[in-house]
This record gives structure tokens, sequence and C-alpha cells, in this order.
């Protein structure tokens, strides 16, 4: 009786356990992450502006199985992945005549970016070109 | 148990001046859970989760009046540009294609190049 209990209460708590995270992962999505703290400098104030994702999965499992000696083993056991991450995009320049945005690029995805367009693009056009070229030798052939 | 949640949030105002800055994020969350509940006490449960916050804007309260001073992504700006330029591309090269095709079925057609 006193080991049903107990494995009872082992289940019951990697279950909560298990719905606890999503809910501590859903509070941890807060302003706080996106904004960070103002700095002072002088008479302006400059605010860290970023952008924040999170992503992760986790399973679990429990089991509860008797032995020949009616005694109860109970296992609790899980595993999850994850991924967190911010990006920094801007700074906010505070001052007593207003707000000014500063943008902050990144360069070096910027240049991917444009360098796997380029590549796109260029594709497309050789592509392109052999089609019109093609068609127009099969003409000329005729 | 899938949900999907949307919310504005607001964080503590700046002072600065005149000026009262109060910053403004979007958090969306998606996420999907399931725990089984199978025979002799076997308890099984996996979910997924995905959370982003982005920032909107900040607003300006000052003098009695308020501004909304939006938040620019520019690489995403870029991003997006790039991408609707890489699916335009192939549909406006493909056009060009067919109309030069059809102008070579069509060679007395007026207004149509005929000699490509």
């Amino acid at each position: 009786m006193m080991s049903d209990q107990t494995s009872a209460s082992a289940v019951e708590r990697g279950v909560n356990e298990f719905f606890a995270t999503f809910e501590r992962a859903q509070q941890s999505a807060t302003i706080e992450a996106v904004y960070g703290k103002p700095v002072t400098y002088g008479d302006r104030v400059i605010l860290p502006i970023a952008r924040a994702t999170q992503i992760f999965g986790l399973g679990m499992g429990v089991g509860d199985s008797a032995n020949t000696e009616g005694k109860h083993n109970t296992g609790l056991g899980g595993g999850g992945g994850g991924s967190a991450g911010a990006r920094p995009i801007a700074l906010a320049e505070i001052t007593a005549e207003g707000v000014e945005i500063h943008p902050i690029v990144d360069e070096n995805r910027a240049l991917t970016v444009s360098l796997v367009f380029a590549a796109w693009a260029v594709l497309w056009t050789a592509r392109t070109l052999i089609k019109i070229f093609q068609g127009a030798l099969t003409r000329s052939d005729s | 148990m899938s949900k999907f949640r949307r919310e504005t949030l607001h964080g503590e105002p700046i002072r600065v001046g005149d000026h009262e800055i109060v910053p403004e994020a979007r958090v969306w969350s998606w996420q999907t859970k399931e725990a089984v509940i199978h025979d002799a006490g076997h308890v099984s449960g996996r979910g997924i989760m995905i959370v982003r916050a982005q920032p909107t804007a900040l607003i300006d309260r000052s003098a009695g009046a308020a501004r909304r001073i939006r938040v620019i992504d520019a690489n995403r700006r870029l991003e997006l540009l790039l991408l609707i330029a890489a699916v335009l591309l192939p549909i406006v090269l493909n056009a060009a294609v067919i109309l030069l095709r059809r102008a070579r079925l069509n060679p007395n057609q007026k207004g149509m190049v005929n000699d490509v």
C-alpha cells in the first residue's frame, strides 16, 4: 500500500515537473530578453535592443513495476534538447531632445545572404539566356 | 494539446529630461505537449515549445503627447527584400522567355521583338 502511494506520487511528480518546464519557459519570455539594461553615458541613455528566440523539445517517461517479492520499483527518465539565442538589432540613444535608433547591421550575415542571392540570380539568368539562345539557334538552323 | 499565444509587453519607463520612453515588445509562443497514461502505471510525455520575442517600438511620451518610434531590424528587412527578389526573379525571367517565344511564333505582330 505504501509503495503504491510512493510510485503514484513519483509519477505525479514527474508529470507535474514536465508541465512546469513549459510554464517556466513561457514565463522566461519577458521584455528584459528584448531590451537590455539602459546605460547612462553623460547626458544620454543607451538602450540595447535585441531579438530573442528559444526553441526546445523534451520527452519523459515514468514506469512502475513490481518484482517477485511484491516490491514496487519506480523509474523516471527523460531527455531533451533546445536552443536559445538573442541577436542585437539596434541601439536606442535617448537624449533630452528625443530618441534616435541606430540599427546594428550584421555584416557577415548580410554578405552571406547577398552572396546566396547573387548565386541564385546568376543561375536563373544563365538558364534564361541558354533558353533564349537555344531557341534562336534552333530557329536559324531550320 | 497545442497552444499559441501572442502578447504585447511594455517595459519600465525610462526618463530622460522631459521624455518618458516606454519600450514595447511582442512575444509569441507556440507549444504542444502531451502526457499519456499507459497501462500498469506507465506515463510518458513529450512536448515542443518555440518562444520568440521581438521589439516593436519605443513609445516617447513628452509634453502630453505620445509618439511611437518603430524599431526596425535592418538585417531582417534586407533578408526579406532578397527573399522576395529571389521568388520574383524566376517568375519574371520565365515570363520574359515565354513572351520572346510568342514573339518568334508571331513575327508580324506589332511591337514584338522578332529577331531573338
